[in-house]
This record gives structure tokens, C-alpha cells and sequence, in this order.
């Protein structure tokens, strides 16, 4: 299986039943939508279940993909993101027992990563964010990726993710101007 | 333009040219820097600031290690995916009936090239001329065998025939009938 086939001509061949271009598939972009869900779900294991799934509905699923309409990794950033979000949805609605103590379901709560001030005050700042906000947040300062990119995956038009890009800048700016004596002080 | 500025044109700019007033727009730079000089002004640009070193930071976090810290193990289970799900369409593939569908969707997707499309008239085309054929070669004004008049009778026979032709036909009629 040569290197230079695209993601897209690799889809094509998975929808045909190749094992082999589904494995370079995965060995090319796994430990990367691994990193992603993983902003969504602070809990690795868990990101690693729901990139096996969206894997899963790749080798199963293949032929629905439209190369005219989507690049693979747009495609594929918008299958992880909507387990992500699901995910967190079905956490969220499921009963708790009385007196339980909510899990925090705020991105980047791992312990291991809260040895930094900065990711603890980063936490914060997002934690007040939607998930769309989230989202575009994460595709645009973390994921790299460009506006054009972004707004594919999370199918708006160029002028209405830029707007929410902002809007979403605008609220994380409020949360550290509000609790400016906890977060802005770390800048002074 | 030089008027003063406000705070939601000052929190546009600053979302979309960073904390550095020096980069904005020339012609409302002069607004935005005496703006900027307002307890408000100074605060949005103070979080403007420390914002972006938040997210640089962020930026640098990721997952260094898998969840039973071996990515390799990981990636080795998304190498097992193929052999342990499945791949239904694939499956249907290989049937002869799913054969024959694709086949025949094949056909007709291939409708929507000009040569398609072409082939598909001239085979409507050829039809419509067989049936034409067979219908005059079919055509009635015919007795029928078994004297049912009234099966065989067209009653449009008349309609689309000359009034001088129905005269003659009269004239024949009562002819025939006089003798």
C-alpha cells in the first residue's frame, strides 16, 4: 500500500473491503483524533473507546462517505466530535443518585494535567463555554485547523463560525475579566 | 472617521486583531488607543492578553501517554477492527442479486452521461416505433367474426371524415338501400 494514496482514494479502497488501507488509515490518524477526543472527554480510556468506535463505524461504514463533499479528516473530525458530544450528553441525562458527586465534566480535568497553573486556568475559562463554542475553540487554537476547516466540520457557512469563533473568544475573555483577581493576576 | 470609540467596536477589533493596538486599523487606531487608556479598555485588553497565553498553553496539552500508557496498544486495537466487525456491504457484495442491483443502478446512474442519455432516447425511440407499427398493422375496420356489430364499430370512424365524403357516403347508402 503506497504512501502517497490519499486519505480519500484510502476511504475508497476501505469501502471495498481492504483491510490494509484501512490500517494505514488508522495508523496515519488515530493517535491524532485520540488527542482530540480526549479534549472533549478529559478521560483517555474513554477517548480511546469512542476513536475505536468512529474507526469501527469507518471500516463498517465506508461507503457513505463522499469524497465530493468533505475531505477525510473533516469527515472524520465530525464523527469523532458527535460521539464526543454524545458521549457527554448521555452522562449528562442520566439519573444520579441523591447526594452523588458530580464528576467533573469539564475538558482538560485529568489530575495528571492540573500540575500546571496554566491548564488549571485555561479549565476555567472553557468550562464556561457552550459546546459549539467548545468545539469551534478546540478545532481553531488547538486542532489547528483553519476557519475554512473548521466551519466544514461543523457544517456553517465561513461568515457564521467566524462569528461564533468570536463570540466564543468574546465569553472566555468575560470569565477571566469577572474572576480577574483569581486569573488575571497569574498575568500581572 | 475619528469618532469615539465604544466598547463593542473596541471588543470587535480587539477579537479581530489580538491585543495589540498598534496592529489595528489606522483610521480608528487614534479611537481605540484613547479607549484604550479607560479603566475598561485596559481591563479587555489585560484579559485579551491573558487569554492568548491560555490558549498557546493549551495548545501544548495532549495525551503523552495511553490509557494503559502503551499507544502502540492502541493503535494495534484499531488494527483489529477489520477482523472483528464485520463489513456488511462488502458481504452484500458478493451476492449474485446485489450484483444484478449494481448492475443495473450502474445503468441507471449511467443515464446522466450524454451518451446514456442518447442510448436511452434512441431505445424509447425504437419502442415507440414497434408499437406504432403493430397498432396500424392491428387496426380495426375489421368485421368481427362472431357479426357482433357493436364490438367492432368505431364511433369516431365518422368524425374526422369530410362532409363531403359523409354525402357520398349517404348518397352510397341511399343507393343501396333504393335498390
Amino acid at each position: 500500500m503506497p504512501d502517497s494514496l490519499t486519505d480519500e482514494a484510502l476511504v475508497a479502497l476501505v469501502s471495498k473491503g481492504n483491510q490494509s488501507a484501512f490500517q494505514k488509515l488508522a495508523l496515519r490518524h488515530g493517535s491524532r483524533f485520540r488527542a482530540l477526543a480526549y479534549r472533549f472527554t478529559s478521560d483517555m480510556a474513554q477517548a480511546e473507546d469512542l476513536v475505536q468506535e468512529a474507526f469501527v463505524k469507518l471500516w463498517t461504514g465506508a461507503d457513505k462517505f463522499n469524497p465530493d463533499r468533505a475531505k477525510f479528516t473533516t469527515w472524520f473530525h465530525r464523527v469523532v466530535i458527535n460521539k464526543c458530544l454524545d458521549q457527554k450528553r448521555k452522562r449528562a441525562l442520566s439519573a444520579l443518585p441523591e447526594g452523588y458527586d458530580a464528576e467533573d465534566m469539564s475538558p482538560l480535568a485529568d489530575a495528571a494535567l492540573e500540575n500546571t497553573a496554566a491548564i488549571k486556568r485555561l479549565d476555567t475559562v472553557l468550562r464556561g463555554l457552550s459546546a459549539r463554542q467548545y468545539t469551534a475553540v478546540t478545532l481553531s487554537y488547538f486542532e489547528g485547523l483553519t476557519n475554512r476547516e473548521a466551519a466544514d466540520v461543523m457544517e456553517l457557512n465561513l461568515k457564521a463560525y467566524e462569528s461564533l469563533l468570536l463570540r466564543s473568544r468574546a465569553a472566555m475573555r468575560k470569565t477571566l475579566m469577572a474572576d480577574k483577581n483569581d486569573l488575571l493576576s497569574a498575568f500581572a | 472617521m475619528s469618532s469615539e470609540m465604544k466598547m463593542e467596536e473596541f471588543e470587535a477589533l480587539l477579537a479581530n486583531f489580538g491585543s495589540d493596538v498598534s496592529v489595528w486599523p489606522e483610521n480608528r487606531r487614534a479611537a481605540a488607543e484613547a479607549y484604550a487608556e479607560t479603566s475598561d479598555g485596559r481591563k479587555m485588553l489585560f484579559a485579551e492578553a491573558a487569554l492568548a497565553k491560555l490558549l498557546a498553553a493549551g495548545q501544548a496539552v495532549g495525551p503523552e501517554k495511553a490509557s494503559d500508557g502503551n499507544s502502540d496498544a492502541f493503535l494495534g486495537r484499531l488494527m483489529e477492527v477489520p477482523s472483528s466487525y464485520p463489513q456488511l456491504a462488502t458481504q452484500y457484495k458478493s451476492s449474485r442479486t446485489t450484483v444484478w442491483l449494481e448492475t443495473l443502478a450502474d445503468l441507471i446512474l449511467s443515464w446522466r452521461s450524454p451518451v446514456g442519455i442518447a442510448s436511452q432516447l434512441g431505445g424509447v425511440a425504437a419502442i415507440l416505433g414497434v408499437g406504432i407499427l403493430v397498432g396500424i398493422n392491428s387496426a380495426p375496420n375489421r368485421i368481427d367474426a362472431s357479426g357482433d356489430l357493436y364490438a367492432t364499430v368505431d364511433i369516431s370512424e365518422t368524425l374526422f371524415v369530410s362532409g363531403a365524403e359523409l354525402l357520398s357516403f349517404d348518397e352510397q347508402y341511399l343507393t343501396v338501400r333504393k335498390n
